[in-house]
């Protein structure tokens, strides 16, 4: 990790690399691990490719933290990285699926205690969002995670606030009457 | 049917927008549209709660510990990706297109290459074509030159035509003399060559520079008619006069 994790200002993480981080770095990077899982979850819903999508994305967030000046900004390029491969290894998933006439479900089987977990109400619910353009859909999980406010959500995807209040206004709406 | 109308407003209303004056006036009259808001704000209070309860799902302990132990294995090559062979290519391609004609003009050809000798069989010294002026770019600088009078080196309008992959070090210069009119083109040339007739004259484009006062021109040629025809005064002509005057 040498060389590859600079300290940024604000040192966030120690020239010693990952493996002798800071106390503010090691926050930082346990936050995000629970951030990038929990948005590559949003898209896959399962853990284990949720875990890989996590892992991929931290790495590569470790790998490149050198070249981002603003700490404030690790959040939202950890989002941006782990949705953009969610996306990707989901897009790829069903290729795969398609390819071996498997399932007739886009996002595949579920965990067996989720399975059990989960109700008619909150299947149909990730239905809908797995229904909603990108854009919309991105808001509406952001804002789900941990309760976020608009600012935040603003923040994490790079939009403003009104942008984020008008999507995700038109992402519950849509929510409402497809469960309607 | 009032009440359907009301149902997406009802639904902008239950998602905390402020309800316009018809509807807060249908709401107050009607208990089945208020039932209808009620079970959209229960159902938006469900719907974010089911998303917040089930994007609130933990990492695996151990993805950290992962993250740290891959990245601490230092960078990696990146991918260079299917199309990377391209870069290095078009780099190259780059480069050919702006070093060859640079290289072009620092060494031009040198004037000393070995030139194919001309042909014993043509009576005029007439440039043989050889492999270095085969090519397009060649051609078409000799062509444009002017040799110097007084060289015995005259271009040949066909030859500066030529194509390179018609042009070969054995091919011999064409040159269309009527019959018994050898002689009369070995003395035409010389005249070009001792300076005597400029090209102007040759070709019929401007005055004659040669003393014609006599009852025959230099080195015996027949005095030309002193009119030219009508097709002789366009350039394109010039070439189509010059046998027939000397065959005269």
């Amino acid at each position: 990790m040498h060389g590859l994790v600079e300290s940024l200002p604000g040192s966030v993480v120690s020239r010693e690399g990952v493996g002798s981080l800071d106390a503010a770095a090691e926050e930082l990077l346990a936050e995000g691990s629970r951030l990038a899982f929990r948005v590559a979850w949003s898209v896959l819903r399962q853990r284990e490719d949720a875990e890989d999508v996590a892992q991929e994305a931290l790495v590569r967030a470790c790998r490149n933290l050198a070249s981002l000046r603003d700490r404030e900004r690790f959040r939202p390029w950890l989002v941006r990285i782990a949705w953009r491969l969610a996306l990707n290894h989901r897009r790829a998933r069903q290729r795969r699926e398609r390819r071996e006439g498997a399932l007739a479900d886009p996002i595949g089987p579920m965990d067996v205690e989720e399975l059990a977990a989960a109700g008619e109400f909150r299947a149909r619910l990730w239905d809908a969002v797995d229904a909603l353009p990108d854009k919309l859909r991105l808001v509406v999980v952001l804002a789900g995670i941990q309760g976020h406010d608009v600012r935040t959500v603003a923040e994490l995807a790079g939009v403003p606030e009104g942008t984020v209040k008008s999507r995700l206004h038109a992402a519950r709406k849509r929510l409402l009457e497809a469960l309607s | 049917m009032s009440c359907e109308r009301h149902r997406s407003a009802i639904r902008d209303v239950a998602l905390g927008e402020v309800p316009p004056k018809r509807l807060e006036t249908h709401l107050a009259s009607c208990p089945a549209c208020r039932a209808a808001l009620d079970d959209e704000r229960r159902r938006l209070a469900r719907i974010d709660g089911e998303l917040r309860n089930t994007l609130a799902i933990e990492p695996p302990v151990h993805l950290l510990s992962r993250v740290r132990e891959i990245a601490s294995r230092g960078a990696e090559p990146k991918d260079p990706g299917r199309l990377a062979w391209l870069l290095p290519l078009a780099a190259s391609v780059v480069a050919l297109a702006v070093l060859l004609p640079l290289a072009r003009r620092v060494f031009p050809p040198s004037a000393g290459e070995p030139r194919a000798a001309p042909s014993a069989q043509v009576p005029v010294a007439m440039p043989s074509v050889d492999t270095a002026e085969a090519s397009a770019a060649q051609v078409g600088v000799e062509a444009r030159k002017e040799p110097p009078l007084g060289e015995s080196r005259v271009v040949h309008p066909r030859a500066a035509a030529t194509r390179p992959s018609e042009a070969s070090p054995t091919s011999e210069p064409e040159v269309i003399v009527p019959p018994g009119g050898e002689a009369a083109l070995r003395r035409f040339v010389e005249a070009i060559r001792d300076r005597r007739m400029g090209r102007e004259v040759v070709l019929g484009l401007g005055p004659d520079p040669v003393d014609w006062s006599g009852a025959e021109g230099p080195s015996g040629w027949p005095r030309p008619p002193d009119r030219l025809p009508a097709e002789a005064e366009r350039v394109g002509a010039a070439p189509e006069m010059a046998p027939r005057t000397l065959s005269d």
